[in-house]
């Protein structure tokens, strides 16, 4: 090796510190960019291996009534339709000991488990349902608290337990794990659906079309639709499935979208900080880089030495990046795949990424390097031989030099902190910017996560209601709302009408006209509904065919205030209705929810006077005390031999929405995480870079008498005054950028949030960056105050 | 006193020509070399002398080529180097000039036989396998062959200096300059390093030393003076 070269790479060697702070500073940013990158790759891949392998259903129908084998097999002889499969479903009430309190859950049922067509489900361990086993969604069993296979639970078969043995665990791809479900499932033969509910027939349909495409599943559908209703069974909801793209793909690939810019961002992060390190690296060499030119050294051949040893920091950096990065996205893949409920493939190195990391890992440091180092080569000799003695000379000659010599008063150790963080202008702004970027993103992840909270708890505000049941039949409203109101800690009770139904713009037809509505009838002196309104007026008592309809499901329509909305009621016929108001509501199925008075939809429907479900409002506003209510409501309806479909309390459903947005708020703090370490090692670096740049200074300082706590106290004072600064700069950022941040996030997960800005995020930055300018500074100060007056003096 | 007649063009090495040096300081111009002609022929050993700030030291970094005059010429070996680039002074300076500071200025992550390579590496005047042998025969010739695998810092300042003085003949230039070789030496040390350069000399290099030092001043057989950047050879002003 050249003797040149040798110089390079004891210079990385000597200087352990330094070298592991760069290689660490590339690393976290080259870390991030493969994580996700990674990540981002697995996930879709692994999505659309599980969405393929299940053989998904083209259309899902959940039904309002049963259909029994006959009626199945006539939908299969469709022209439209390939192939038709039913499923038999129901909510039941089970406890896994007998000692412990009913909880809801839901039964499914299949035909034939070995020989399923659509959505298959996956036995994971034990076997399948029989006669007297049960099988398990694998995915409930712990956070429900569901005995293990062996284990033995119990339903709730006409008021008494029935004992059921797990048999199995399963995966079955239309099931999620908290907090995307509410209840657990359980599996059972059709044979034990008879004696847990005393039906076998199927309450949902599948069946799946050829040369799948949205329009033609859409037409099939209604084909389908028509032929149930014309058997009187109503159709609850469609829902359509692309066999080769998961229905969560459009999401994972936008919350992906935003992981990927913050990693683009710390790696930006991340060079800004090697350049302010090369920067100082090659301020530090000036000399040699002087006696190397006395001695022959060209410009080149320096300055191909120095970024030699770039080089090799980005070397070294991959070291650190690439196994870590590889772990970090197998682990955020897996924790991710787990809550849609798709199994995670074996850990693996995938080669795009690896390529991207290696390309990241050597061009950042060199691309930061060649600046610092082209300008530090190209110093005359004179100059650069001219570099003993202490400082350069030129404090005191800039504006802001005068401008805080003039500040008077300040302990003597106090203004050389303050006086010494701005010497080096440019280096105090490179730090400055990385530290400013981790708390501006940090101030907006967490305005973000409030800003989804304070839109969830608004519209649960505007519903109203505390605790809601749904009753299998219509029941008669002036009979079923006193019965409600007698029960204990009920304020007041309200009949709703729920009702799906299809949107159209009058005058059109065909394939996309459609549009699924779940329409809502609300009692005329309604005390719980107050929506957002977002266009147009509130129903007025004196409407008839008024609807409120759902902002998003009106941008959809291309419908405005004023215009004619048909809703297609299925098999009780169609309906012209005027749009008078547009509302933010996050209910129903991509917001497709409309509202309209109970009074007209019922004539329309033929069910005067009845409702199906009923909106209680409590005496107190507890989690305790809604659960109480709803507890109360499922054993008396029980008891008087009337059926509820569900049952669901606000406070849980808000806190289930809650749950699901912290899980994307989670993900943006880690990336976070990783920009605040690469702020700190910026303010580590810099602090560190100071203390060997005024060697000379301490010892002079130290010769005329600094005990070590003052020289430390200068560096931490410092550090302390660069941290505190870059957070006085984030606090207007964030408050400028996070408007635009909520927003865009809110295009890609498709939840409108309303922004709210956290003012707790703005104390929680202010500790967490006094705290880790504390940490940076700390080692650095520590230096400086063992540096003795003699080796400080002496010339090196 | 005119020192340019019958001086043989071949002979010379290092020719000064009335060069003027000022710099820009806050309170306005300052001359520091004032119409300063000097000529070196080959094999002479000449002492630069002069008051602090009097200017020998631009003089010294003008004729290595480390700094450039504001207006004249100077030519080393025939070469204007006033006219070169930066590269091309590098170059120029690691195959011709052997520099030698006051402050030692070795590497201090290079061993001190890797230190004396390190021209040969930069100018490639030897071949590599050539390196090694040339540097081990240069430290033997200022008495550290035993030292040259250890790191400048754990050397006394003197041989430091003589592990620089081996350095500067790295490429063997004909021309060796010093800026106060001995200022941070003891002068027992300085005398011993102020020998070897005698020993160079009579080697036929051409030496050129700035110095402070009045009893080594009287061993150099030229001596130059300057005063408030003007040149003095013998009492009298040097003219081009």
């Amino acid at each position: 090796m050249s003797v040149a070269f040798r110089k390079v790479w004891r210079d990385l060697w000597n200087n352990k510190g330094r070298t592991l702070l760069v290689v660490l500073s590339i690393g976290v940013g080259v870390l991030a960019l493969g994580m996700i990158t990674a990540s981002n790759t697995l996930l879709a891949r692994q999505m659309t291996i599980s969405q393929k392998a299940s053989n998904p259903s083209n259309v899902i129908l959940y039904l309002n009534g049963l259909i029994d084998d006959e009626t199945v097999k006539s939908i299969d002889r469709l022209p439209e339709v390939v192939d038709a499969e039913g499923v038999a479903s129901m909510n039941i009430r089970w406890k896994p000991a007998l000692d412990a309190e009913w909880e809801q859950a839901t039964v499914i049922a299949l035909d034939d488990y070995d020989h399923q067509k659509f959505d298959l489900v996956e036995l994971r361990s034990g076997q399948w349902p029989a006669s007297d086993l049960a099988a398990i969604e694998f995915n409930h069993v712990a956070p429900y608290k569901v005995p293990a296979v062996g284990g033995t639970v119990y339903f709730e078969v006409n008021d008494k337990p029935k004992p059921m043995q797990i048999g199995g665990t399963v995966r079955d791809p239309q099931q999620f794990p908290p907090p995307f479900s509410e209840q657990p499932a359980f599996y059972v033969t059709r044979d034990m659906l008879v004696l847990l509910g005393g039906f076998r027939d199927y309450s949902q349909l599948k069946f799946t079309v050829s040369d799948y495409n949205e329009a033609k599943a859409e037409r099939a559908a209604d084909v389908v639709e028509d032929r149930l209703n014309k058997l009187g069974v109503g159709v609850g909801f469609v829902m359509t499935q692309d066999p080769k793209r998961h229905f969560l793909q459009d999401t994972m690939d936008g919350v992906g979208l935003i992981l990927g810019v913050m990693a683009i961002l710390s790696l930006g992060l991340s060079t800004i900080l090697v350049i302010n390190t090369i920067n100082a690296l090659i301020a530090q060499q000036i000399p040699q880089i002087g006696i190397m030119k006395t001695v022959g050294g060209l410009s080149n051949q320096i300055a191909s030495l120095y970024l030699a040893g770039v080089a090799v920091y980005g070397v070294l950096s991959l070291v650190l990046a690439v196994p870590f990065g590889a772990i970090g996205a197998d682990a955020l893949a897996r924790w991710m795949l787990s809550l849609l409920n798709v199994p995670a493939a074996p850990f693996e190195v995938l080669q795009l990424s690896l390529l991207a990391q290696i390309g990241a890992g050597l061009l950042t440091p060199l691309l930061a390097g060649l600046w610092p180092v082209l300008q530090g080569v190209a110093i005359s000799v004179r100059e650069a031989l001219n570099a003993y003695g202490l400082g350069t000379g030129r404090y005191g000659g800039r504006f802001l030099d005068r401008v805080l010599g003039r500040i008077q008063g300040l302990p003597r150790m106090a203004a050389l902190a303050l006086r010494n963080t701005f010497r080096r202008a440019g280096r105090v702004a490179l730090t400055e910017i990385t530290l400013i970027a981790a708390g501006t993103i940090f101030m907006m992840v967490l305005s973000t996560h409030y800003s989804f909270n304070e839109t969830i708890l608004q519209i649960f505000k505007g519903f109203g209601y505390d605790v809601i049941i749904g009753f299998d039949q219509f029941q008669r409203i002036e009979e079923v709302v006193p019965l409600i109101e007698s029960r204990p800690n009920v304020d007041r009770a309200e009949m709703w009408v729920f009702y799906t139904a299809k949107a159209q713009v009058p005058g059109t037809s065909g394939p996309g006209s459609e549009h699924e509505t779940f329409l809502r009838g609300i009692p005329k002196d309604t005390q719980l509904f107050e929506p957002q309104l977002t266009a147009g007026r509130l129903l007025d008592p004196a409407d008839g065919r008024a609807v409120l309809l759902n902002q998003k499901l009106a941008g959809k329509m291309g419908l405005g205030v004023g215009d004619k909305i048909v809703l297609d009621l299925g098999d009780k016929g169609e309906s012209t209705w005027t749009i008078v108001g547009l509302i933010f509501d996050l209910a129903g199925r991509d917001q497709n929810t409309a509202y309209v008075y109970r009074e007209p939809l019922n004539v329309e429907l033929g069910l005067i006077g009845r409702a199906s479900v009923a909106e209680i409002r409590g005496t107190v506003k507890t989690l305790e005390a809604q659960a109480a209510i709803e507890k109360d409501m499922r054993d008396y309806f029980k008891s008087q031999g009337i059926n509820l479909s569900f049952t669901n309390t606000a406070l849980k459903e808000q806190e289930n929405a809650n749950a699901q947005f912290s899980i994307l708020t989670t993900l943006l703090l880690i990336m976070t995480f990783l920009i605040a370490v690469v702020g700190s090692f910026g303010l580590s670096g810099t602090l560190s870079i100071n203390v060997l740049e005024r060697r000379r200074e301490i010892g002079v300082m130290r010769a005329v008498g600094a005990s070590s706590l003052d020289v430390g106290f200068i560096f931490m004072g410092e550090g302390l005054l660069l941290g505190i600064l870059s957070w006085l700069q984030a606090v207007p950022l964030s408050i400028l950028a996070g408007k635009y941040f909520v927003e865009a996030l809110g295009e890609v997960i498709d939840f409108p949030a309303v922004y709210h800005y956290s003012f707790t995020g703005v104390w929680v930055w202010l500790a967490i960056v006094v705290a880790l300018s504390l940490l940076a500074s700390g080692l650095p100060a520590r230096r400086a105050t063992q540096i003795s007056v003699r080796e400080s003096l002496a010339y090196e | 006193m005119n020192v340019m007649e019958s001086m043989p063009e071949n002979k010379l090495l290092v020719h000064v020509d009335n060069v003027i040096k000022n710099f820009q300081g806050p309170a306005g111009v300052i001359n520091v070399l004032r119409s300063v002609s000097l000529t070196v022929d080959q094999g002479q050993f000449v002492g630069v002398r002069g008051p602090s700030g009097s200017g020998k030291s631009t003089l010294i970094n003008m004729i290595t080529g480390i700094d450039r005059p504001t207006s004249g010429s100077v030519r080393v070996s025939g070469q204007p180097i006033e006219k070169m680039s930066e590269n091309q002074l590098a170059r120029f300076r690691g195959k011709n000039i052997g520099v030698i500071f006051q402050f030692f200025q070795l590497l201090p992550t290079l061993t001190i036989v890797e230190n004396v390579m390190l021209p040969m590496d930069f100018c490639r005047v030897w071949k590599p396998r050539e390196r090694p042998e040339r540097a081990m025969t240069l430290l033997e010739q200022v008495g550290l062959a035993d030292q040259a695998h250890k790191l400048p810092n754990t050397l006394s300042g003197g041989q430091q200096q003589r592990a620089a003085i081996a350095r500067a003949l790295a490429n063997d230039p004909p021309l060796l300059m010093a800026d106060e070789p001995t200022g941070n030496l003891d002068s027992k040390t300085a005398d011993m390093v102020f020998t070897l350069f005698e020993e160079l000399v009579k080697k036929g290099k051409t030496f050129i030393m700035v110095t402070h030092d009045v009893e080594l001043a009287k061993r150099i057989p030229r001596l130059v003076e300057v005063f408030d950047g003007v040149l003095y050879e013998n009492g009298q002003r040097v003219h081009s």
